[in-house]
């Protein structure tokens, strides 16, 4: 006996997969659909976004929903409507299954494709709030002691408070920084640190030893771009890279 | 499932499909669908009436002709009809061909907190901690106890 029993080979269920293969065609289609019909109105939403991406997270979440949730649970309503009518016409339970798989197939695509529209919106909107932010910082302006007014050298990107003695008098001057710098860590680093280590993290989604990799890019560039917090960062990476669970 | 039943579903599907598929408001060929069951189309004025209206249609025949074939099929299978959904059947007739809306509110919704997070931030700031009683600067970095130079506390306790 081929592979097909003749069930599975009448017009009927292969009319029924073809039916199914558009379905899926279509989902893909809307997905698609969705994502685009976002360009425009998240161009402006970047254009006039000021320090922060909270607005990034809600519309994240929104469009999330829209594709990926709503989508996933049109195809697993369909799925088992599909499923019956393929019984009713005789098909065998190895090709309901065969055909049931599809959706884990369409379902894993969507993820993927959803956390790279994902990081790389996050990405943009980064570079956007950074390019803020120098506008607004004064990198030239002078810091002088407030004891002597001998001149500082204090770095104004700094994302903790600073205490620094005054290299003529030796009173120790104290520097809170802008809190756009100090959002800089949250809202710029944190997701260019997610872009530089993306493709890592992809490739985890099929081996657990990539995680490592992703770990290594992912907490290097925050402990390239946030000196201050170097120790802090390489002690979560250490813990990550270490973790059991990643060298199975 | 029985023959007339299969001839039944078919035959919605088909009128459901040829709805979908026509042109916003209808089009010649829905038309000769209608013609073809004898439905009653809506009057030329009612349809401009109801593409001005808030119901809004993207794409598709109206619903109600849509409604009147079901009605000339559910005729012709008075046994069948009875256990079939029209509402429910209209109504995902009207999700697929009303406009995709979703994506409005998210932006919409996004819109109202654009600058809220952006606001009240704090500038820089530049100072030095000072005691209390004489006025004295601190001198070390990490001088959290008392005054180098009159020796009072730097800081207060809690209590």
């Amino acid at each position: 006996m081929g592979i097909l029993s003749n069930k599975d080979s009448s017009p009927e269920v292969q009319s029924l997969v073809t039916r199914w293969n558009g379905f899926l065609k279509k989902i893909e289609g809307r997905y698609y659909e969705v994502l685009q019909q976002t360009e425009a109105p998240l161009d402006g939403v970047i254009n006039n976004i000021q320090y922060d991406n909270v607005i990034i997270h809600n519309i994240a979440n929104g469009l999330k929903n829209q594709t990926v949730t709503q989508l996933s649970e049109k195809v697993e309503a369909a799925a088992t409507k599909m499923q019956g009518e393929m019984r009713q016409a005789g098909a065998s339970s190895d090709w309901i299954s065969r055909e049931w798989d599809k959706i884990h197939v369409l379902k894993n695509w969507m993820d993927i494709e959803y956390l790279k529209f994902e990081v790389s919106l996050f990405a943009r909107a980064a570079k956007k709030i950074l390019e803020n932010v120098k506008n607004h910082i004064n990198e030239k302006k002078m810091h002088r002691c407030t004891q002597c007014g001998a001149d500082l050298s204090i770095n104004v990107y700094s994302f903790m408070a600073l205490n620094l003695k005054c290299d003529s008098c030796g009173s120790v001057n104290t520097y809170q920084p802008d809190d756009r710098v100090r959002a800089l860590e949250y809202y710029v680093i944190t997701p260019l640190a997610e872009e530089h280590a993306f493709a890592e993290k992809l490739k985890a989604r099929t081996d657990k030893n990539a995680m490592k990799e992703y770990y290594k890019l992912f907490y290097g560039y925050l402990m390239e771009n946030v000196p201050e917090k170097k120790d802090n960062y390489r002690r979560q990476m250490e813990e990550r890279v270490n973790n059991p669970y990643f060298s199975m | 499932m029985s023959g007339t039943a299969k001839n039944f579903n078919a035959e919605i599907d088909q009128a459901f499909q040829s709805a979908f598929h026509a042109g916003k408001g209808g089009d010649t060929k829905w038309s000769a669908v209608m013609e073809l069951y004898g439905a009653e189309p809506l009057p030329q004025a009612d349809k401009e009436k109801l593409l001005s209206s808030e119901m809004k249609i993207t794409r598709g025949a109206f619903p109600i002709e849509l409604r009147r074939v079901f009605e000339k099929i559910g005729a012709k299978y008075p046994n069948e009809l009875k256990n079939f959904a029209m509402d429910s059947k209209i109504l995902e007739y009207y999700q697929k061909i009303k406009p995709f809306s979703g994506l409005g509110d998210i932006f919409q919704n996004a819109a109202t907190g654009t600058a809220k997070y952006s606001q009240g931030l704090r500038s820089e700031k530049h100072s030095t901690m000072k005691c209390k009683n004489c006025g004295a600067p601190r001198l070390e970095e990490m001088q959290y106890d008392n005054c180098m130079f009159c020796g009072s506390e730097l800081f207060e306790k809690a209590s």
